[in-house]
């Protein structure tokens, strides 16, 4: 059976976040409904495609998809229905903004096979959510959960950001432990990233903003591994934890190198050879379904190279972590050789682990995480050069 | 009879309007179309036009019509005015009868006028004397015309008034140039003697020699030899320059030109050598140049290990033209195989750099440049240090003597004070001063290279709102208190960023060097202790800490493309940072030391 997961790209908030970097315009209904049109279009170029393809993971993401109104997201839900065989469907989830949280629209959601809700929280503290110019207040997050309560969801997840200026150790475990308590499965914690072009990063560029350093950071990370794992969650990416059984199916096809179609502006896709991205415009992507043409931005063709680095960073930054035998299949490379090399590095810090079949990082290790795939980058090259040389 | 010939190079100090005064005479004889003139059209490498500076010598072929009614040849050379390029200038002379000596009506004599003057007397040239830049509002024609009839000794009528901008005073020029600059002597019958005093690498042709036929006469296919290799060569091609080169019949006793020889061997080719025939040999060579010698020193090396031999064809070609830069083979632990490249001071290092970038596509890391250092040994040798990292054991050094040159500064009176602090501060020995009128005066002093290679010049115009210029010539070794600095990383010595400095300098620049290289070298996954040391005694230490934190936290929405792509330009960057032990070194850390307050 022939598996694919896909991903739909809801490109509206009511209001841009100073951090945020995801393809966004702002919200207004009529243009919603001309999305939509053109979504229900692109599906239908791609139906064919894929006609011989069970969903498996159906992640509606954005922007801020729970804005939808019911009548909107039933078309969108029925045209997939025609479109897909969806008979097998895992895993559905939502992400939500707690700006909007009615019951009547999360009951909906849970009725047409939601099981999986996705919160952006992303802090419990008044004027942390301020700095990052998020639209909603801790009470909104409060009220969105005793709603999710009420309609009863199986699986829900909470995002969390940390490294928020402002931010102190104490206010971060008191999000932490608000969160705990809300009695969620999931937990993704992002360090705060500075992306270019972004309100955030231009006020740091004008010294506006004092960033938290970034030991402080590595503290905020290591205290909630620690804690995390007090509380029974696996963490089972660098950024992602869940109570066992409750890990992201979706996220996982990512990482495991699987088959996603994503659809709306700026979605990603990838069919096993050959990755491609949908235009980043609203405008675009409404003019070229409208004269039925795929939305496409750019693809990429996988060169072998391009294959054994994204298997080794996306394994490094899961809990499984690289195997050898995987690794040596790909590489032609004996691991140990690699070993010896991490060896003689002397690390100061306890960065990673080998069983002698699975080579895992630690958390420390993954706060570096870049730092060390880019070392074992330049080995597997060393050893080539040497390997040409003999 | 003689000949209808003008042989003539153009000098002056930089920037007083040699290139522009070359426009307007190519653009009046009608050298060049209107169509194809731009300023300094003469300057037609990249870089020139860039930094807006002659860089090489240029010759040039004009056709001029007299009002005696006679046609003549005007045989032109641009050359640079920069002082790390007066080598240039010197070879171009050789070339010529005469030379058009300009001085910018607003500036004044400045340190090159005098250095070029002087080159031009000892070639026996004629010298025009040109006060240019007349329409300035800030001509001083009056001071500028005591100047130059100080200098050069001539009358004031003598002194041509020009602006090369307006193109007027230009038919002076070229009335001077018929009457006074001397027909080249014609001996079209003896044996060839061509003297080369330039060459090029050409990608088509191989090299091709730039030529003055002083006797005799050449033609395509005859059998040439060189002097001072004897290896003979076919003539393949021979011709004059117009703005680009072209092809003619023979050249004859009076003519430049140039040839092109089937030369493989492109190292056979020698600025300065004759070129004589083989049925018909010359007995005696034409005396060629003084030997260069290199002022400065610095490492180049390929940023890719596996570029070394074709770095090397590259410097070969290189020298073709630039017949003042010199290479040798040295390796370094830090660095690899690579090459300790000679040059006539940091402009001259750079721009050979550049090109070397630019024209033969290297990608280059370099290293600290240093001047050349003699250790006297106890037994009595002497051993001649080019690379800090050689200099021998301290213990068995009898004493390190370091080049003293003779500096001559030029400028308006009242920054004399400033200046003389500055010498002395740079542990300068005054000679003299000369006024070469009420406003200007020339300060002699003698001092240690080391000390004014780096920023004096930089230094030396800060104290005088930029009027001071500088000229300075090698006057030998002297007896030096001075220390061979090693930087240790992680406890090992890189020879890479040695240095030798005057004791007296060691403690602050050891520091300096420490906390510029602690900026340079990124964080990386343990910490690396940076030291300064003299012999075993540790003068300085700093430490980058360990890499916190680099991770991309997001892997979201399947865009896995974007994470890859920025682990690919992390890992480029890594790429260009050299292994010293476990520590990754970026390729500026090795010229940290210029990037420095000295
Ligand atoms: N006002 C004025 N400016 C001039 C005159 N001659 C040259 N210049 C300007 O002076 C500057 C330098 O001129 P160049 O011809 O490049 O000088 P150069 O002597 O060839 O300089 P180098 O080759 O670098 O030594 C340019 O900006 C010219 O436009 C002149 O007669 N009058
Ligand atoms: S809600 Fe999410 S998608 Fe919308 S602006 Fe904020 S971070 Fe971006
Ligand atoms: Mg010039």
């Amino acid at each position: 059976m022939k598996k694919l997961s896909l991903y739909i790209h809801f490109p509206f908030c009511l209001k841009k976040c100073r951090y945020c970097d995801f393809y966004s315009e702002s919200f207004d209904l009529p243009k919603v409904d001309k999305w939509l049109d053109a979504l229900i279009r692109e599906i239908d170029i791609w139906k064919t495609d894929y006609f011989d393809f069970k969903i498996y993971t159906l992640f509606f993401g954005g922007g801020s998809p729970n804005l939808l109104s019911s009548t909107q997201f039933i078309r969108l839900l029925e045209s997939l229905k025609t479109a897909f065989d969806m008979s097998e469907l895992t895993e559905f989830t939502v992400e939500t903004n707690p700006v909007k949280r009615d019951r009547e629209f999360l009951m909906l959601l849970k009725d047409t096979g939601v099981n999986r809700l996705n919160v952006g929280v992303q802090s419990f503290i008044e004027n942390e959510l301020q700095t990052l110019g998020r639209i909603h207040t801790v009470t909104d997050v409060f009220d969105m959960f005793e709603n999710l309560d009420a309609v009863g969801f199986d699986h829900i997840g909470l995002d969390l950001i940390y490294g928020i200026p402002g931010q102190s150790i104490d206010s971060w475990r008191d999000s932490l432990s608000y969160a705990l308590n809300c009695g969620v499965d999931h937990l993704s914690l992002y360090n705060l990233s500075y992306e270019e072009g972004t309100p955030l990063s231009k006020l740091l560029e004008q010294d506006k903003i004092n960033p938290i350093d970034s030991d402080v950071e590595k503290q905020m990370y290591l205290e909630a591994c620690q804690l995390l794992l007090e509380n029974g969650y696996h963490h089972y990416e660098i950024s992602n934890w869940a109570k066992p059984g409750s890990e992201s199916r979706h996220n996982r096809a990512y990482w495991e190198g699987k088959r996603y179609l994503g659809l709306g502006p700026a979605a990603h896709s990838y069919d096993g050879k050959s990755r491609w991205w949908n235009v980043r415009s609203i405008d675009k992507y409404l003019e070229l379904t409208k004269i039925g043409q795929l939305p496409v931005d750019s693809q990429e063709e996988l060169t072998e190279q391009d294959r054994e680095i994204e298997h080794l960073f996306l394994r490094l930054r899961t809990s499984n972590g690289l195997s050898r035998s995987q690794f040596e299949n790909l590489f032609h490379i004996d691991f140990d050789r690699i070993i010896n090399k991490l060896i003689k590095l002397n690390i100061d810090e306890e960065y990673w682990i080998f069983d002698g079949h699975r080579f895992k990082l630690t958390p420390g290790g993954w706060f570096v995480s870049d730092s060390i795939i880019n070392t074992i980058l330049g080995f597997i090259e060393e050893i080539r050069n040497d390997h040409k040389k003999s | 009879m003689e000949l209808n010939v003008r042989n003539f190079s153009i000098i002056a100090h930089i920037d007083h309007g040699k290139s522009t005064l070359a426009d307007r005479m190519l653009e009046y004889t009608g050298t060049i179309s209107q169509r194809d003139m731009k300023s300094q059209v003469l300057d037609d490498m990249d870089l020139e036009r860039e930094r807006g500076i002659t860089i090489k010598s240029h010759p040039i072929q004009m056709q001029y019509q007299h009002k005696d009614g006679k046609k003549y040849t005007l045989n032109l050379i641009d050359t640079p005015g920069h002082v790390d390029f007066s080598y240039e200038v010197s070879r171009s002379l050789a070339a010529c009868e005469g030379a058009l000596l300009l001085v910018d009506a607003s500036q004044g004599v400045e340190a090159q006028t005098v250095s070029n003057a002087y080159l031009a007397i000892d070639n026996d040239l004629v010298i025009i004397p040109i006060i240019n830049k007349i329409d300035l509002p800030g001509a001083d024609v009056t001071s500028a015309i005591h100047q130059l009839m100080d200098l050069v000794g001539c009358d004031e009528k003598e002194i041509i008034l020009t602006s090369a901008k307006s193109g007027k005073g230009l038919e002076d020029v070229f009335q001077a140039i018929i009457d006074r600059v001397p027909a080249p002597k014609s001996l079209p019958d003896e044996p060839l003697r061509a003297l080369i005093f330039d060459s090029i690498f050409d990608s088509f042709r191989g090299a091709i020699a730039y030529v003055r036929i002083f006797d005799g006469e050449i033609k395509p296919g005859e059998i040439i030899r060189f002097f001072t290799n004897s290896s003979s060569y076919e003539v393949m091609e021979l011709g004059y320059f117009k703005m680009g080169r072209v092809k003619t019949k023979h050249l004859v006793s009076g003519d430049v030109g140039y040839i092109v020889g089937g030369v493989k061997d492109i190292s056979k080719i020698k600025v300065g050598d004759t070129i004589t025939t083989k049925n018909k040999p010359a007995e005696n060579p034409l005396p060629g140049y003084r030997e260069i010698k290199p002022m400065v020193f610095s490492g180049m090396y390929p940023v890719d290990a596996e570029d070394f031999e074709d770095l090397r064809s590259s410097l070969e070609k290189m020298t073709l033209n630039d017949s003042s830069l010199f290479y040798e083979a040295e390796t370094s632990n830090a660095l690899g195989f690579g090459f300790r490249c000679g040059y006539l001071g940091l402009l001259h290092m750079e721009i050979v750099q550049e090109r070397l970038e630019r024209e033969f596509d290297q990608e280059l890391i370099t290293t600290m440049p240093n001047v050349r250092y003699q250790a006297i040994m106890k037994n009595g040798k002497m051993i001649e240090i080019h690379n800090p990292s050689y200099m021998p054991e301290a213990g068995d050094i009898e004493r390190v003597e370091e080049p003293y040159v003779k500096a001559e500064i030029i400028v308006q009176s009242d920054y004399l004070g400033n200046i003389l602090k500055l010498c002395q501060e740079k542990r300068g020995i005054y000679k003299t001063t000369h006024y070469l009128d009420t406003g200007k005066v020339q300060i002699i002093y003698e001092l240690p290279l080391g000390e004014i290679v780096f920023d004096f010049f930089d230094k030396l115009k800060s104290v005088s709102r930029g009027y001071a210029s500088l000229d300075y010539e090698p006057i030998g070794f002297r007896p030096g208190d001075v220390v061979k600095l090693d930087i240790l990383i992680n406890n090992e010595p890189v020879d890479a960023l040695s240095w030798i400095l005057h004791r007296d300098n060691s403690f602050f620049h050891g520091r300096e060097l420490c906390s510029k290289l602690k900026e340079l070298i990124p964080k990386q996954l343990y910490e690396v202790v940076i030291q300064a040391a003299i012999g075993s005694k540790i003068i300085a230490r700093t430490t980058v800490k360990a890499l916190r934190k680099n991770v991309t936290a997001k892997c979201y929405g399947g865009d896995i493309t974007r994470k890859r792509k920025l682990l690919e330009k992390q890992k480029e960057g890594k790429k260009r940072m050299k292994q010293v032990g476990r520590v990754e070194i970026p390729q500026e850390a090795f010229l940290a030391v210029l990037k420095m307050e000295h």
